[in-house]
């Protein structure tokens, strides 16, 4: 039986085309879907996969568990709540209201992620645009990004492939792709250019353009792309970690770069989010508190800055106990650094039963968003899209479960 | 050898955990990185060779595979736990996930 379209959670595309066949409350077909989200789908439905509910390392019911998780954050005096990314934008909002009544600390993945880039389009300090308005675009750019593995449907349903004027073979090509990249990705192997700069030498590469726009004499590649800037009248930069990283999170000669772009040709610069919303959880921080990531709330005041981060709260080990909603710490930090977490108390959120979930004193098993729970989220390029789910869940939506966590605290 | 590591994602390995059928580890499963072929024929490596990558942060043994792409003194590995093994943080700075300074050396040793 079809049960209709419905949207894709596993990454920051939000594909809304999401063809559902079930059988008796089963998913027996998945259209439209790449390997990634037909992976996570299917997955799903995996029990030995999927969170249930834990208090001490114990099963329990959910009542005991939240009881649990409730008791070991009013009793913490330096809480810290992180991810949130992969929840609705009403669980956020949840989470942040959370995070204040604890007076705790409140980051996610964006801090060592695309958080400098959307805080930056949010104080309009940035251009940026919708993946609506990429059909104006003549040069299309992914830096330092492969969406064939990242984030699959991207070329074919935002960009390239996407874009009105595109056309396989034809006699004038109307929009090109460019990559930069330290490898030759598969992404890399479809564009029209590809630009190799190794780890570490994007700035050198920027720099190397910018002396290009002022009339100095540049390199083959750095001649090359400026070439292909020139001839633009209307640029999207898609900007993935491997530029973040190699700039080490200082996009000041970037966004020289993007001033200088900014004097003959309409730029626009989208971050290639990871997870589905990510960018949604910086926008509803921002919209709570003026920041979109590290921030405290000890003391009933909001405060911001590095040491707010997960990677410093760890790192200076400040929190002694973390809530995890939706993010897998201890596949994702380096082992060192998660190593010192050996001792706090850590309560997960998630549907799936992750590292993170197996090294916590307390797992609330939560129910998949976009299949199983409904709400909003807001997609890489800053669209809000709705989540209406298909499927009857088992587990509590996150929100539903920061919500009954926000009861508890009184 | 002195070789830099720089992690990225894969499509297939990400599905991989989520598979009903997983039998191996997803762990097992990113035990490899790519080189460069000049690297593996210095390194003595041939067919289905494996490598031990360490630096002052552990030390991991994985299979090593050509890429006939890549370019000589840097190495890919897919994001997974087992990579986080040779990866750091310092104070006010990002992870080093895109460049993980390593030695690298041919082994018999098990993955």
């Amino acid at each position: 039986m079809n049960a209709g379209k419905m949207v894709c959670t596993a990454c920051s595309c939000l594909c809304d085309d999401i063809e559902i066949e079930m059988e008796n409350g089963t998913i027996t077909g998945i259209g439209n879907a790449c390997r990634k989200g037909s992976a996570f789908l299917f997955g799903s439905q995996n029990e030995k996969q999927r969170a249930g509910y834990l208090a001490k390392g114990r099963e329990v019911e959910v009542e005991s568990a939240l009881d649990a998780a409730a008791r070991l954050l009013s009793g913490a005096r330096r809480p810290l709540l992180f991810g949130l990314d992969n929840s609705t934008l009403e669980a956020q909002t949840l989470g942040i209201e959370l995070a204040r009544k604890l007076g705790g600390v409140l980051d996610d993945s964006s801090s060592f992620c695309h958080g400098r880039l959307v805080e930056d389009i949010l104080a309009g300090m940035l251009p940026t645009c919708t993946h609506e308005q990429i059909h104006d675009a003549d040069l299309i750019i992914y830096w330092g990004a492969n969406p064939h593995n990242a984030q699959p449907r991207h070329l074919s349903r935002f960009s390239l492939y996407a874009h009105r004027k595109y056309h396989e073979a034809g006699v004038k090509r109307h929009v090109s792709l460019a990559v930069v990249d330290v490898r030759e990705s598969e992404t890399a192997g479809v564009a029209h250019h590809f630009f190799r700069v190794l780890p570490g030498e994007d700035r050198d590469f920027i720099a190397a353009v910018i002396e290009g726009i002022k009339g100095k004499p540049v390199g083959k590649d750095a001649a090359e792309f400026l070439g292909l800037l020139e001839k633009s009248r209307c640029c999207v930069i898609f900007a993935g970690l491997g530029l973040t990283y190699s700039l080490d999170n200082d996009f000041s000669l970037f966004y020289e770069l993007i001033g200088h772009m900014g004097k003959w040709l309409k730029p626009a610069v989208i971050p290639m989010g990871g997870h589905y919303n990510a960018r949604g959880f910086n926008h509803s921080l921002y919209n709570a508190t003026g920041y979109v990531n590290k921030v405290s709330f000890a003391g009933g005041r909001v405060a911001h800055g590095d040491e707010f981060s997960l990677l410093e709260q760890v790192r200076s080990r400040a929190a002694d106990c973390l809530l995890v909603v939706g993010a897998d710490l201890f596949s994702a930090l380096p082992a060192s650094l998660a190593a010192l977490l050996d001792g706090v108390p850590v309560i997960t959120v998630d549907p799936f039963y992750t590292a993170t979930a197996g090294a916590s004193t307390g797992v609330l098993g939560a129910a998949l968003s976009g299949l199983e729970a409904g709400g909003t989220a807001v997609r890489m390029d800053g669209t809000v899209v709705s989540l209406a789910p298909v499927k009857t869940p088992r587990h509590l939506s996150d929100e539903q479960i920061l919500k009954r966590l926000l009861e508890k605290l009184g | 050898m002195k070789l830099i590591i720089v992690i990225y994602r894969d499509v297939f390995l990400w599905s991989e955990k989520y598979k009903k059928d997983r039998t191996d580890s997803w762990e097992d499963k990113a035990a490899f990185v790519r080189l460069a072929e000049q690297d593996l024929k210095a390194l003595g490596i041939s067919g289905d060779g494996k490598i031990k990558l360490s630096n002052s942060v552990g030390s991991i043994v994985v299979r090593a595979l050509a890429d006939s792409k890549g370019r000589s003194g840097y190495g890919f590995m897919p994001v997974s736990p087992l990579v986080n093994r040779l990866t750091s943080y310092g104070e006010g700075r990002l992870p080093n996930f895109k460049r993980i300074e390593v030695t690298a050396e041919a082994t018999k040793e098990n993955c």
